[in-house]
């Protein structure tokens, strides 16, 4: 399973949009994951809550289906 | 606030494997990625397609595995250019990525080199969502795995560029069908399945014809 090497990528991500602007806190993290990425929308968000660390220690994770391959980082909610 | 992003999770990655493809590009290397199960015969079609094909084509290989070097040492004993990737060495990772692919090919000669093979790590999941730079990817299934395998992983299948069907020797004793297979298959991919034993040789010429096609298209 590699979904904690994903998650760990997803949380480098965050991080990256978190310094950009200046957020302090991340409440909700939204992601898209195409039923053909070979990820496991279950044990993403597993290896997401296990690792999330900073000012994004608090943050869900919501996840939106999609078909196709995509696994893309949409959105960030935080303040 | 809510901040858009939209951008790939792996892009880190596929940055990566942007300049493996570059650094391919400019040696005039093909590379063609190898994904199959443990045991599927990956290694073993690599050293029957080096028997042919190497005399008249130049290959090296990346081989990747959890643990030891068994694999590069098999295909160093056919006169291939080959270098071990242990991924017990950076966290057991259960796939290859860019970053491992890009050290590695440095320490390939790739000027001596065509056709660049990288096998990843046996796994049927989890390589499917790293790009590592190749050109193409190829599935490698065996008899004994069963015929719903497509069906079961398409998202490993979908992106097959070409399927080999290993261990086709076996199909007497076995209640596998390969047009079971073939369906599957079509359902996600319309990459062309090559069946073949690499043990006893049987469907290696279409193959082997194939991956030299596929250096005339993708070497230039």
């Amino acid at each position: 399973m590699h979904e904690v090497s994903i998650a760990q990528a997803l949380l480098r991500q965050v991080d990256e949009v978190v310094s950009r602007h200046r957020l302090t806190t991340v409440s909700a993290v939204g992601i898209c994951v195409g039923s053909l990425s070979g990820v496991v929308p279950e044990a993403l968000a597993f290896a997401f809550q296990v690792l999330r660390d900073g000012p994004t220690a608090g943050a869900a994770l919501q996840v939106r289906a999609t078909d196709g391959a995509d696994l893309r980082l949409e959105w960030i909610e935080g303040e | 606030m809510r901040v858009e992003v939209l951008e790939r999770v792996l892009r880190a990655n596929d940055a990566l494997a942007e300049e493996v493809r570059a650094t391919l590009h400019r040696a005039g290397v093909v590379a063609i990625t190898l994904i199959g199960s443990p045991g599927s015969g990956k290694t073993a079609l690599l050293e029957q397609t080096a028997a042919i094909l190497h005399p008249r084509l130049p290959l090296g290989v990346i081989e990747g595995d959890i643990a030891t070097s068994r694999d590069a040492e098999r295909l160093a004993r056919c006169g291939l250019p080959a270098v071990q990737i242990e991924t017990r060495l950076v966290g057991n990772l259960c796939h290859l990525d860019a970053n491992l692919v890009r050290a590695a090919l440095g320490r390939l000669p790739l000027e001596a080199v065509k056709v660049l093979f990288i096998e990843n790590v046996g796994n049927l999941v989890c390589p499917a969502a790293y790009d590592l730079g190749e050109h193409l990817r190829v599935v490698v299934a065996s008899v004994p795995e069963g015929d719903d395998k497509p069906r079961k992983y398409p998202a490993t299948f979908a992106r097959a560029s070409a399927v080999v069907l290993n261990k086709v020797d076996l199909l007497p004793v076995t209640d596998f069908s390969i047009s079971v297979f073939a369906d599957g298959l079509r359902e996600v991919s319309p990459a062309p399945l090559f069946p073949v034993s690499a043990r006893t040789g049987q469907g290696l010429g279409a193959w082997i014809a194939w991956v030299e096609a596929q250096r005339e298209v993708h070497g230039r």
